[in-house]
């Protein structure tokens, strides 16, 4: 089981406490960009519904993504201009892995 | 037939019954390091304390060819015993028949003796060893799992319920052991999970091992599911039976009490650092007061910030929850919240009495506690404090701050007595940051900004720092030594008694879960 770890120190409104702490404590959270559309599942890219810049409205398709026995229509979250196609119909893509980038 | 031949065919058949799956099917769990189920139950219950039922029922399925398979007791061993002279009934799924699969009379002979168990006030002890559920019976099997939960749901807060985990687990059959109030997991043996490693590489392509994903190690530190670890089968039923020995067989009964003992090691009176920002391991303090220093964590590996177990004080048993410095400085966070309330809530529906030891600087900080619902999952703290009938004494040993002081069983959340030590600071938070509030103006305004912050602290600390101002109030009850705590504590638990908040005509509360 998880052995003894070595002190770090952690702050509690202004207090330095000397602590163990858990592996995840340096994996700080950093602001989601949502021009970057990630695929949320792994899954194959059936069909690629948009082309480099064209310009898109929030809840646009923008291509299908077969996942889970469904296909999942992947929209564009904000407004914005398409900037990068990262994948292309028949790829099969990772979770977190870049689908299509805004501008 | 005579009577011989009537019994010499008894006796074969009852010779083939104990076989479960017959002899390669028995070698086969023990090449895995399996104990089988029989020698599991020997293993477990005092010795030829075991009253077998229904080891002659069948399954009535035809479908798929069931029609011509025997199953013996239907895959699963079911009865009564005694561990440490005490009844409990006990069921376990035997993997060599059928993969312990469950069908619709396997459920049948789980549900009887939960019956049984409810009816005799006594507690339950699953062993869990199953493929899932008996696809060949379809439906059937979906609603023997749904009899069980049901069970598992109505029993709760009457009878202790336990789940060994000595196999797979997986699916639907999961729920069960979630249901029940501890599961107990072994290194290699246990895994436990709702879709296997197969299916999330069909359907995800994430490629993870059936250990990483839901053993034992998995479920005592990442989820939380299991609260107790064990490197052996044989271990895992000494912590069973260690743990019974705290806990009363019904809501009805009181707990077990023992001859009182005194600790091993009594606590001296500079057990705590000199520095209030060092960290101590406050399981050295539980042991100082318990008696025997014999002390029975809970969750040990889980949401380490908080300690929860059981021990006895003059004999009698009592529930222990106490904030960790040792680790993430004893924060509050979403984990030590659910862990803690979830065990307050079983002691106060078995009447074990609850100690509560408070050194704790607040919330942890972070967008990850924030967003993983920190206030929803501490609002669990305080409404399973508030809720709780039974005795409940605090100890503030050092740091009470903010809204964790309130958490932490105070005065206020309806605790019966509220002891603390010299070193306590009851303050609505640590010197530094209120100081940096209060005085903001001064220390903006000053031509050393950081000496007038040294000396704001200073000044802080001097005034609210302490246990004076709470004491002052009556928000705590009594101050005293370290030496001298364990006697208070004692004698705050015989004059505490059971609190009855008026409110009997209601159905029930709604925590947030």
């Amino acid at each position: 089981m998880p052995g003894e770890n070595e002190l770090r120190k952690l702050n509690i409104d202004e207090t330095i406490y000397e602590t163990e702490v858990p592996p995840s404590f340096d994996q700080r959270w950093s602001p989601p960009d949502a021009k970057h559309i990630k695929a949320f599942i792994p899954g194959t890219v059936i069909e690629v519904k948009t082309k480099v810049g064209t310009i898109v409205r929030e809840g646009d398709i923008l291509l299908i993504l077969d996942a889970m026995k469904m296909y999942n229509e992947i929209v564009a979250p904000v407004a914005g201009t398409v900037e990068v196609i990262a994948v292309s119909a028949g790829e099969r893509v990772e979770k977190n892995q870049l689908l299509v980038r805004l501008k | 037939m005579s009577i011989k031949r009537r019994l010499s065919e008894f006796g074969s058949k009852v010779q083939h019954l104990f076989k479960g799956g017959g002899d390669v099917a028995l070698e086969k769990q023990k090449k895995r390091g399996k104990l089988t189920a029989r020698e599991r139950v020997d293993e477990i219950l005092d010795n030829d304390s075991f009253l077998e039922t229904d080891l002659f029922v069948e399954h009535s399925s035809t479908d798929f060819g069931m029609d011509r398979k025997k199953l013996a007791g239907d895959g699963v061993i079911t009865g009564y015993g005694k561990i440490d002279s005490r009844p409990v009934a006990i069921y376990a799924q035997d993997f060599t028949v059928a993969g312990g699969s469950l069908g619709k009379a396997h459920a049948a002979k789980i549900v009887k003796v939960m019956d049984g168990a409810g009816t005799k006030k006594i507690p339950l002890i699953g062993i869990n060893d199953s493929g899932g559920a008996r696809i060949q019976e379809g439906v059937d099997s979906l609603y023997g799992y749904g009899e069980i939960f049901l069970r598992n749901t109505t029993f709760s807060g009457v009878v202790p319920q336990l789940s060994i985990i000595l196999g797979p687990c997986a699916g639907g059959a999961v729920y069960s052991p979630a249901l029940t109030d501890f599961v107990f997991v072994v290194e290699k043996i246990s895994n436990m999970f709702i879709t296997g490693p197969q299916v999330i590489k069909t359907v995800l392509g994430e490629d993870v091992s059936p250990e990483v994903l839901g053993g034992a190690k998995t479920h005592t530190t990442v989820t939380g599911n299991a609260h107790f670890y064990a490197k052996t089968e044989c271990e895992a039923f000494k912590q069973v039976k260690r743990l019974l020995s705290f806990l009363p067989a019904n809501c009805l009964e009181a707990p077990p009490a023992a001859k009182p003992m005194p600790p091993v090691k009594s606590i001296s009176d500079n057990v705590i650092p000199d520095n209030r920002r060092k960290a101590y391991d406050v399981t050295d303090i539980i042991k100082g007061l318990v008696d025997n220093s014999d002390f029975m964590q809970v969750h040990e590996h889980y949401a380490r910030n908080i300690v929860v177990g059981f021990a006895r004080m003059d004999g009698k048993p009592i529930g222990v929850i106490a904030n960790q410095p040792r680790y993430l400085a004893g924060v509050l966070d979403v984990n030590a919240s659910d862990k803690a309330a979830r065990f307050i809530r079983f002691c106060d529906a078995f009447g074990i009495s609850l100690l509560t030891l408070v050194d704790t600087p607040g919330y942890l900080p972070g967008v990850d506690q924030e967003h993983a619902g920190v206030i929803r999952h501490g609002a669990k703290l305080l409404y399973s404090y508030s809720e709780a009938t039974v005795p409940k004494v605090t100890i503030i040993l050092r740091k009470a701050y903010g809204g964790a002081y309130i958490a932490m069983c105070s005065r206020h959340l309806g605790a019966s007595t509220v002891i603390a030590w010299p070193t306590a600071e009851i303050a609505v938070m640590g010197a530094e940051g209120a100081a940096n509030i209060v005085f903001r103006k001064e220390i903006n305004a000053s031509d050393d900004p950081e000496a007038t912050r040294q000396a704001k602290i200073q000044e802080y600390e001097d005034k609210f720092a302490n246990p004076y101002v709470a004491a002052s109030k009556g928000y705590v009850d009594i101050l005293t030594e370290p030496h001298k705590t364990r006697d208070i504590v004692i004698k705050a638990f015989e004059f505490a008694g059971e609190q009855d908040h008026g409110n009997s005509f209601r159905r029930h509360g709604n925590i947030p879960l």
